[in-house]
């Protein structure tokens, strides 16, 4: 006789589709790949592997790449390093049909600081990695997408797939300081930290966990793709794919930075103190 | 979410506990409201179709969540009435959704009429009179909801004697006191009720830092000036404040003011002036995208109307009437990081209406009217045009004296009633109504940070045309009474979130929203037991909801998120001795349209669900029985009541939210998760009335 909301595991019979195409590309300054994929059913654990046979190309200006299929790598492949600034139009062709999208690359935000932080929020200490960049393009809004991995040694984790990032997201520059980017991302609080319950594993970093970031600047339409994936998974809704022709998926063009790896420890954390910059000076 | 779940499961084992009373309605009955007994002979004798009057004694009786008497949950035993969701206060009305419905209280407009984010409403039996509820039809001086419009009205004070009463549980205090302030000139009334969670969660380390309560005040003044002259003067207050450590803060509430002089020319004419004031505030500090920032919201509203009622010989009585508010609205104000937005609108809107109620020999009657509705959007702050991505193309900024776009339509308002015989009557009618406050849910159930939205210069007025043809009959003796009504509705610019954007997206809301339009229709069946020691009823309603709407399901038509097939409610009474009252009640629905996913891909690493279909599917079916044994003991000069209620009598864990989650240990890689809110919930509670 229980009193208490409860959650539990039911049966549902999903509805089956046709598989849908999902590409995925990407140009930066440190290469550029296509990942071509099919959607699964609902029910099918095994993750998809990227497909051969279809014809890639990526034009800048006037000359054309053409992307070979790398099994290797998992993509479709090319040397080819983007220039900010530059527009990129992406061609597939694929099982008969086409498909198309063009991608700006945007000036490169080159990162100032990044680190964690015990911040106090609402009466709890939450982890905080607060990272700081140089706003590219400070007259115009700005557009990023940043990737958070965790490399860990931790028994929790033996025998898991790790392919997922520990934390992804797209952000503007909306309310940051005149000519740089900030961004807080919020890891987990000190209590979850404490009660190590495996609900929260994935979110709590562990000793010795290396640490990596990514930052990359996209345009709008990328952005704009990335929001509405994140969105749309809690609503029900698909997200705006930058790319014609009927598939799922985006192309970026974007300026990748990275921050230096971190080796994670907890007795490392400082208390969070408010970073003020003044426009045009750089104050760390 | 969890969160938020954990905490209402604790709360609940702390042993909710209510008073259950049986209201005393005392006091003079004011000419514009009709004593509104649920009684057989009411409901086979009103002319308007599609209207519901609740009566709070009845409501008294029903059992409920917590013990909590609320007159939204018991709308929801009503034919074409849907509650939301198990926790929400919201309620959908033949197809719409929440948003459509307007809530009045004594003429004043509430939005998010619930407390503990809608677990029940905000409403106070002891302070309240009576209810009408007119599913989409509705007479034509009134107006601001497309789906339904709620009527309530709080009770004047006796004039003669005093009375004093007090409820206390673990839940909530209330305590209600009445009486005159000058015997038979003058009254006063005044319910309050607070809750006292909070100083049970401080004493656990676990919920310590949260903060949980709410309270609601209703004052009502009544003076008999003179012969024909009688003022009220009613307040309400109603606030609640939820704060979840390391989740959101969030303080969100309504305060009213009515004044209304109503004078008697003669028996057959009468005045009403009206001076209104309401303001629904919301603020929340929520943390949202990594960054932690505020965001408030307000609705206020200024009237003042002036209405007259003229019977003329036996066969009219005309009622007409006016009337003009002021709009502010702001749908945010935040802060992100360092920066500060807001958005802010004003306008003006006014009413004027005709009607007349008219008997046209023995077997028609006929009630008619016309309301014409004037919108003006006010300058003084930024207005936009926007394109199809849903960025600015162009603004405009016009002075805050001036006009920049001005809205006026037509609504006819028609009801009919045919008596077949003195036992059965026909009934029929058509209204057209708008509305231009539309709150935006990006959820399946309203919360109080829904933002909101006015009519604008690109944002259209809400408007529905409705259609209903029903019958109602009665045996001889009124011992039993049935009700079929059937209609069908046609909605335009309803307004919804475009895929992928939140309220918080932008400051500017209109760049996030894309307008479409609805149609609904079904079939409501009733019946009534109301003699004997046995009474109650049975309600069953059958109906379809729909959208069309450019950029959601390839702009095609697709099924509601409210849609739900069948829902049926059978309510039952029994007086099994003077002392012991005995009530039960069974709900059954058919699932709630849901969307869930048809595929799933892998991007940079990460699995997400592809949806191929808005609304495809079916949530698992819904059914719940509610038990509740009513002592009464009259003393001297006291009554004392012991209640006791059982909520899900038999356990049944209804879905609340289903989610689907990757999961690397499942065979699938897909868990779907069903939560329940809701196990078995009883309730005790002690009244105590002089």
């Amino acid at each position: 006789m229980a009193l208490t909301a409860c959650k539990k595991e039911i049966d549902f019979d999903f509805h089956e589709i046709a598989p849908v195409v999902v590409i995925e590309g990407r140009v930066t300054n440190e290469g550029s790949f296509v990942t071509i994929t099919k959607s699964r059913s609902v029910t099918d654990s095994v993750r998809s592997r990227c497909l051969p046979g279809a014809v890639v190309a990526i034009t800048d200006r006037d000359s054309t790449v053409v992307l070979s299929y790398d099994a290797s790598s998992d993509s479709y492949h090319a040397d080819m390093k983007g220039v900010a600034g530059h527009s990129y139009r992406l061609t597939v062709e694929f099982e008969g049909q086409h498909y198309e999208s063009v991608a700006t690359m945007p000036a490169a935000a080159p990162i100032l600081s990044a680190g964690f932080y015990w911040m106090k929020m609402l009466d709890e200490r939450m982890l905080v990695y607060e990272l700081w960049a140089t706003d590219p393009n400070p007259d115009e809004r700005n557009y990023f997408w940043f990737r958070m991995d965790r490399r860990s040694t931790h028994p929790h984790f033996e025998g898991k797939n790790m392919t997922e990032p520990y934390r992804w997201n797209v952000h503007d520059d909306r309310g940051c300081p005149p000519g740089k980017l900030f961004l807080d991302m919020i890891c987990t609080s000190e209590k979850a930290m404490d009660e190590d319950e495996e609900d929260n594993w994935k979110h709590i970093l562990y000793e010795g966990d290396r640490i990596t970031f990514q930052l990359m600047t996209v345009d709008q339409s990328v952005y704009n793709y990335f929001a509405s994936l994140r969105a749309g998974q809690g609503g029900g809704a698909n997200p705006k794919s930058n790319i014609v022709g009927g598939c799922s998926g985006y192309f970026a063009a974007g300026t990748v930075t990275r921050s230096d790896t971190i080796v994670f420890h907890r007795s490392h954390v400082q208390e969070w103190t408010p970073v003020v910059y003044s426009a045009g000076l750089v104050d760390l | 979410m969890r969160r938020r779940l954990v905490l209402i499961s604790f709360l609940v084992v702390t042993l909710a506990c209510q008073a259950q009373h049986h209201g005393v309605v005392v006091g003079d009955t004011l000419q514009e409201v009709t004593v509104t007994s649920r009684s057989a002979q009411k409901r086979v004798d009103e002319v308007q179709i599609g209207v519901e009057k609740v009566d709070i004694a009845t409501l008294a009786s029903v059992p409920s969540l917590f013990g909590e008497k609320d007159i939204i949950k018991s709308l929801q035993l009503l034919p074409g009435v849907k509650s939301e969701s198990e926790a929400s206060g919201g309620y959908q009305v033949r197809g719409g959704t929440s948003a459509q419905n307007l809530i009045l209280l004594d003429g004043a407009t509430v939005y998010n009429a619930g407390h503990l984010m809608g677990l029940f409403s905000t409403f106070n039996d002891d302070a309240l009179m009576s209810g009408s509820l007119y599913k989409g039809l509705v007479p034509a001086q009134l107006g601001g909801g497309t789906a339904s419009v709620f009527d309530i009205s709080t009770r004047s004070g006796d004039l003669h004697d005093y009375h004093f009463g007090g409820t206390v549980g673990l839940l909530s205090a209330k305590v209600v006191a009445e009486g005159p302030i000058q015997r038979d000139r003058s009254s006063f009334l005044f319910a309050g009720r607070r809750s006292y969670l909070d100083f049970f969660l401080k004493t656990s380390d676990e919920y310590r830092d949260n903060t949980l309560h709410f309270y609601d005040a209703n004052l009502r003044l009544n003076f008999h000036l003179s012969q024909r002259d009688v003022l009220s003067l009613a307040f309400f207050r109603g606030r609640d404040n939820m704060g979840l450590a390391d989740m959101m803060d969030m303080e969100w509430g309504n305060t009213t003011a009515t004044a209304n002089w109503l004078h008697t020319f003669s028996d057959n004419h009468y005045a009403n002036t009206k001076l209104i004031y309401s303001d629904f505030v919301s603020d929340v500090g929520i943390d949202m995208l990594n960054i932690y920032y505020t965001m408030k919201g307000y609705i206020r509203h200024a009237t003042l109307q002036h209405q007259q009622s003229y019977r003329v010989g036996r066969h009219h009585r005309f009622n007409y009437g006016l009337e003009a508010s002021f709009l502010q609205l702001q749908s945010a104000e935040w802060d992100i990081n360092l920066l500060h937005q807001r958005e802010r609108r004003r306008a003006l809107t006014g009413a004027l209406w005709v009607g007349d109620e008219w008997q046209l020999g023995n077997r028609v009657e006929l009630s008619a009217g016309v309301r014409f509705h004037l919108f003006s959007v006010l300058g003084g702050a930024p207005y936009y045009q926007i394109d199809g991505e849903g960025n600015i193309t162009e603004t405009t900024e016009r002075g805050s004296g001036t006009i920049v776009k001005t809205y006026a339509d037509v609504e006819p308002r028609v009801s009919a009633k045919f008596k077949l015989n003195k036992l059965n009557s026909l009934k029929v009618g058509y209204s057209r109504t708008s509305q231009d406050i539309h709150a935006i849910s990006g959820m399946t159930m309203s919360m109080p940070f829904d933002r909101y939205t006015m009519t604008s210069n690109i944002v259209r007025p809400e408007q529905a045309d409705q259609v209903a043809l029903g019958w109602v009959g009665i045996t001889p003796h009124g011992d039993y009474d049935f009700s079929a009504e059937t209609y069908f509705k046609n909605i335009r610019n309803v307004y919804d979130y475009r895929d992928g954007k939140a309220f918080y997206s932008e400051i500017e809301i209109e760049r996030l929203i894309l307008g479409g339009k609805g149609r609904a229709y079904g079939m409501e069946l009733c019946a009534h037991k109301n003699k004997g020691p046995l009474t109650g009823w049975v309600s069953y309603t059958l109906s379809w909801s729909e959208n069309q709407i450019e950029g959601i399901n390839g702009g095609k038509w697709y099924t509601a998120s409210n849609d739900r097939r069948h829902d049926l409610a059978v309510v039952g009474m029994y007086q099994m001795s003077p002392a012991w009252e005995l009530a039960a009640i069974w709900r059954y629905n058919t699932g709630q349209a849901l969307t869930a996913p048809s595929a799933k891909y892998d991007i940079d690493g990460t699995t997400f669900y592809y949806y191929n279909e808005r609304n495809g599917y079916r949530a698992p079916a819904y059914h719940r029985l509610d038990l509740s044994a009513t002592y009464t003991k009259k003393l001297q000069k006291a009554m004392l009541i012991w209640s006791f209620g059982l909520y899900n009598a038999y356990c049944r864990y209804n879905p609340f939210t289903i989610q689907f989650v990757n999961d690397e240990d499942s065979p699938t890689g897909t868990v779907v998760e069903q939560t329940s809110l809701f196990g078995i919930i009883p309730s005790v509670s002690f009244t105590l009335k002089f």
